[in-house]
């Protein structure tokens, strides 16, 4: 038996099709969501934070 | 995936996808993103209703318009095909409020059965503990990987 563990192959749900005009749409546009990037960094620096506390 | 969901259209990378909500208060287009965070190397989700008149995403706004789990259960769908051009990554989302986050735990407690076979969720409590997900608790954000 392998060792080696396969990792599930996700299939594209049919409900989705390309639309290449959003490719123009949203070429080198920012991030639609700052703030919520932003929140994400502090949520995550909370959370390693944690993991520090938790080893020593 | 047997949950009722709105046609999508998707970039050509699988980083930004469209679709429009139809309900009672009319046609209202929804913006989902993909944005990579490099210093955390994790994927953040976005994802709001389109204002015409701005031509701006908001994602505070509640829509109101009677199709909300239709919705959520489109935005999901999106999870999934972001997988299929980005296995190996890691998903990250929360709410733009904590009402909203509240919101996204009941929907992964009721899209459960359909993504706990391919996938991995885990919360971030307020106390920056990392868990496996579970519907007794509240989370701030979650994380999600393949298998």
């Amino acid at each position: 038996m392998s060792a080696i563990t396969e990792q599930k192959t996700a299939v594209r749900p049919d409900n989705i099709v390309t639309d290449p005009s959003l490719d123009k749409k949203y070429a080198n546009r920012q991030p639609l969501f700052p703030h919520k990037i932003e929140k994400a960094k502090a949520i995550m620096e909370k959370m390693r934070q944690r993991e520090a506390e938790m080893k020593k | 995936m047997n949950q009722p969901r709105y046609p999508v259209q998707a970039s050509s990378n699988q980083l930004h996808y469209e679709f429009t909500s139809v309900g009672h208060k009319g046609n209202i287009l929804k913006a989902v993103e993909y944005t990579y965070i490099e210093d955390l190397d994790v994927w953040n989700l976005g994802f709001g209703d389109y204002d015409a008149d701005t031509q701006r995403i908001d994602d505070t706004v509640i829509s109101n318009n009677g199709d909300g789990r239709k919705v959520l259960a489109t935005v999901a769908s999106t999870i999934i095909d972001f997988f299929v051009e980005h296995p190996g990554e890691t998903v990250l989302f929360m709410g733009s409020t904590d009402r909203r986050t509240q919101v996204y735990n009941r929907a992964i407690e009721h899209y459960w059965q359909d993504f706990s076979d391919d996938f991995v969720v885990m919360g971030i409590d307020q106390m920056g503990n990392l868990r496996a997900f579970t519907a007794k608790l509240d989370f701030e954000a979650f994380m999600i990987k393949q298998k």
